[in-house]
């Protein structure tokens, strides 16, 4: 057993790390990265690879066994190491000296640059940093705890696409556009390479990994914009430790929403590449910004979406914040001279080519771009509520960072030693997702607001701590010193306590072990005791764990006749709602039901224990065949 | 001495192992089945024939007394049997009346299950 985890991690860090880091190495004399930027980028960088080797590998025809995938895989992380070695490589790349030369030419007299520059961690940053991260993997630890046991719904949907890929050893033919391949694509080859079951605890721990890669990537991404680590460990603090989990932390850890919480790693990514890129004036940066693009342009839809309005929107500010100034040619210059050199190009290149002759996402269709492209029309579609959206950020957390929003358009707006590219990239990152939010009319997209207002968590966490520094430092230096101290304790005993309770709200009271045990048990019986040809319907309504049913068939995503909620039958627009799914489970022998089950050809209910079996039981039509304290199964008896 | 920066990544990969690992045996615990889960399950051996031969699952995590009843279609009792289960034993159970049983029932520390097959005339109480 021990064994088993063993090579569950030494897969995750082989994996998920190596192949990144030999590319950063690559580049290492030019990329002047800190180590904990290594770290995220090493992983980011790392995923779009695992995800374009394996589309590689698909389109070669060659079968996703884990001798292939580790192969694959070593051959993807040993050969940036062995070209770095090549004598031609090392005199492209700049020298020790030279480097420092040129950066130090380059950055001088470059405000914006010098913004950038990394500044290093003292004893006290280092001593709260480790604290908070401390603090962070005790409270999503215990929060994960209540809840190990595989049983969400997303978790199952995604799990199930990646079991079909293990198992057929290719890409499965999605016969949905809801997931995306680059979702299931990690948790197949950790699955295929380490031989653990997809149904234990190694998706949600992987997911808690990458969540924790993703915070990290916003202390960064922080550290470089505002050059302060109080203001990078606290926008760390209000997303990982305060509020670690709400919404889109370890609530979507846990409930295996894989594709915002790979988005909530990449932005920030994509952000800092992008940012070091202009301010450096580094291709090597650029390329890897758009290499990172293609990574999550393969896992998530409406990530990708939103950077790309965060990216036009940051040029946008950053073109009209320069606007006037002399330099302006020379910058817009120098932006067309970065992107026109050889790395992004070679960058375009692979990512066009990966579109045209690879994979193309099942998202990418006509239809798909044109219902997205349009005015929102569902109520879930037209902008979120300032109550609602205060009630998940979190009271103290929304008002700082809203305050931090505007204090720092007008610090910025005054203060000329502010980085204009970063102060371009965090307001278009907040007022884009501000408006998509609340407001999606403004751009006609058609996207659901709640979800588009859980990305704007992060820019508001990085702008409260700024709030929240800004506080400090106006205390420290205009009240007297008792009072400053009394107020500060009582400002960190509301951000504590209001942070604490809203991640209290979401620990489940019970765990939900017991029930989801039994409904695998269930699952893996009528498995067992059918064939494809059956057809079978399963309460979503009161099933815990219902979307793992159909990891034990592997017969379609959609395989399964599903009873879901009853607000979904309401059909307003009378646009012809299926209502058969729930005629059948709550009145089977009623005419409508009998003529349902005639039509359907259903042979097998799977139902929630003494919740709406009575008349089944009581029914001539239906005999009994499984029962367990949560999951009773029933076989249609009569075709009639 | 290796940097600040190096010594949080460091702390991170310890805390990620630690914290993994803590998940991982959790829920290997909460999947055993022999282990304290108190869940029982029945179920028709071959749901396809007109048999009703069935099998009982001891998740309860104790020793576990199951008493079955055999019906026919009147309701009247055939027979009933006890069988003892040790912790996560299963076992399944051939019926001698194969063509008139309709119903079985188990009780089992004061819970009743049953199983169903072909159209019964009476009901389940």
């Amino acid at each position: 057993m021990f064994i088993e985890y063993i090579k569950f991690f030494t897969t995750f860090a082989a994996v998920f790390f190596l192949p990144g880091f030999s590319l950063l190495y690559l580049f290492r004399r030019s990329l002047k990265l800190t180590t904990i930027e290594y770290l995220v980028l090493s992983a980011g960088v790392s995923i779009s690879v695992v995800n374009l080797v394996i589309l590689a590998l698909n389109k070669l025809g060659w079968p996703f066994t884990a001798g292939n995938l580790a192969n694959a895989l070593f051959l993807a992380a040993a050969l940036p190491f062995v070209f770095s070695t090549f004598p031609s490589w090392k005199t492209f790349l700049p020298d020790k000296k030279s480097a420092k030369e040129d950066d130090k030419t380059e950055t001088e007299p470059e405000s914006t640059t010098k913004d950038f520059s990394v500044i290093p961690m003292n004893k006290a940053a280092f001593v709260s940093g480790l604290v908070l991260l401390a603090i962070l993997f005790l409270v999503v630890t215990r929060f994960l705890a209540t809840d190990i046991v595989p049983n969400n719904t997303d978790l199952g949907h995604h799990m199930y696409w990646a079991e079909i890929m293990r198992t057929e050893q290719k890409i499965p033919n999605y016969d949905t556009d809801e997931v995306i391949v680059g979702e299931h694509i990690p948790f197949m080859v950790v699955a295929a390479i380490t031989k653990i079951s997809l149904l234990s605890a190694f998706p949600v721990i992987m997911l808690f990994f990458f969540n924790v890669l993703g915070i990290m990537a916003i202390y960064a991404l922080a550290l470089r914009i505002f050059r302060s680590h109080f203001i990078a460990w606290t926008s760390l603090a209000f997303t990982g430790v305060l509020y670690a989990i709400s919404a889109p932390m370890g609530k979507f850890v846990v409930g295996g929403v894989v594709g915002n919480i790979f988005g909530n790693l990449f932005i920030p990514l994509i952000i800092l590449t992008f940012l070091l890129s202009i301010s450096n004036k580094k291709s090597e940066m650029l390329c890897l910004s758009i290499f990172l693009l293609q990574g999550i342009f393969y896992i998530h839809h409406l990530s990708t979406f939103l950077l790309v309005f965060i990216i036009a929107g940051s040029l946008l500010i950053y073109g009209v914040a320069n606007i006037e100034r002399k330099s302006f040619r020379e910058k817009a210059g120098n932006l067309l001279k970065t992107a026109l050199s050889p790395l992004p190009l070679l960058a375009v290149a692979l990512f066009l080519f990966t579109l045209g002759y690879v994979y193309i996402p099942s998202y990418i269709s006509e239809d798909s771009v044109t219902t997205v492209a349009q005015a929102p029309t569902k109520d879930t579609h037209l902008g979120i509520s300032l109550n609602s959206f205060i009630a998940s950020t979190g009271d103290w957390r929304a008002a700082l960072g809203l305050m931090g929003l505007i204090i720092y358009v007008y610090a910025a707006s005054k203060n000329r030693s502010f980085s204009r590219a970063g102060t371009a990239a965090m307001l278009s990152w907040t007022l884009v997702l501000l408006l998509l939010g609340f407001y999606p009319q403004a751009f006609m997209v058609d996207l659901p607001s709640r979800r588009v207002a859980n990305y704007l968590v992060v820019p508001l966490s990085i702008l409260a701590a700024y709030s929240l520094a800004l506080i400090l430092k106006t205390m420290r230096s205009g009240i007297e010193r008792r009072l400053a101290s009394a107020v500060m304790l009582t400002l960190g005993l509301s951000l504590f306590l209001n942070g604490y309770a809203d991640s209290l709200s979401y620990y489940v009271p019970q765990s939900q072990a017991k029930s989801a045990v039994q409904v695998y048990h269930a699952s893996a019986y009528l498995a067992e005791k059918t064939t494809e040809e059956d057809i079978i319907l399963k309460d979503h309504a009161n099933i815990t764990a219902d979307s793992w049913i159909k990891f034990f068939f592997l017969r379609g995503y959609n395989y399964l006749l599903t009873r879901t909620f009853d607000y979904k039958y309401l059909d307003p627009d009378n646009s012809g709602r299926e209502t058969c799914t729930r005629e059948m489970t709550i009145a089977p022998d009623s005419r409508e039901g009998l003529s349902c089950y005639q039509k359907t050809k259903t042979g097998y209910v799977f139902l929630k224990k003494d919740y709406d079996n009575f008349l089944f039981d009581a029914s001539d039509n239906f005999g009994k065949i499984y029962e367990n304290d949560f999951i009773v199964i029933y076989k249609r008896l009569k075709t009639s | 001495m290796p940097g600040y920066n190096t010594l949080i990544i460091t702390a991170i990969a310890v805390f990620g192992f630690f914290a993994g690992l803590y998940l991982f045996v959790l829920e290997k615990r909460e999947q055993d089945s022999s282990r304290n889960m108190h869940w029982s399950a029945v179920y028709l051996i071959d749901p396809e024939s007109s048999n009703m031969n069935f099998a009982l699952e001891n998740h309860e995590g104790k020793e576990m007394l199951y008493v079955y009843t055999i019906f026919n279609k009147d309701n009247n009792v055939l027979s009933k049997a006890e069988i003892k289960l040790s912790p996560g034993e299963k076992k399944e159970i051939e019926i001698s009346y194969p063509e008139s049983a309709v119903r079985v029932q188990i009780n089992y520390n004061g819970q009743e299950k049953n199983l169903t097959t072909k159209n019964t005339v009476n009901k389940i109480p």
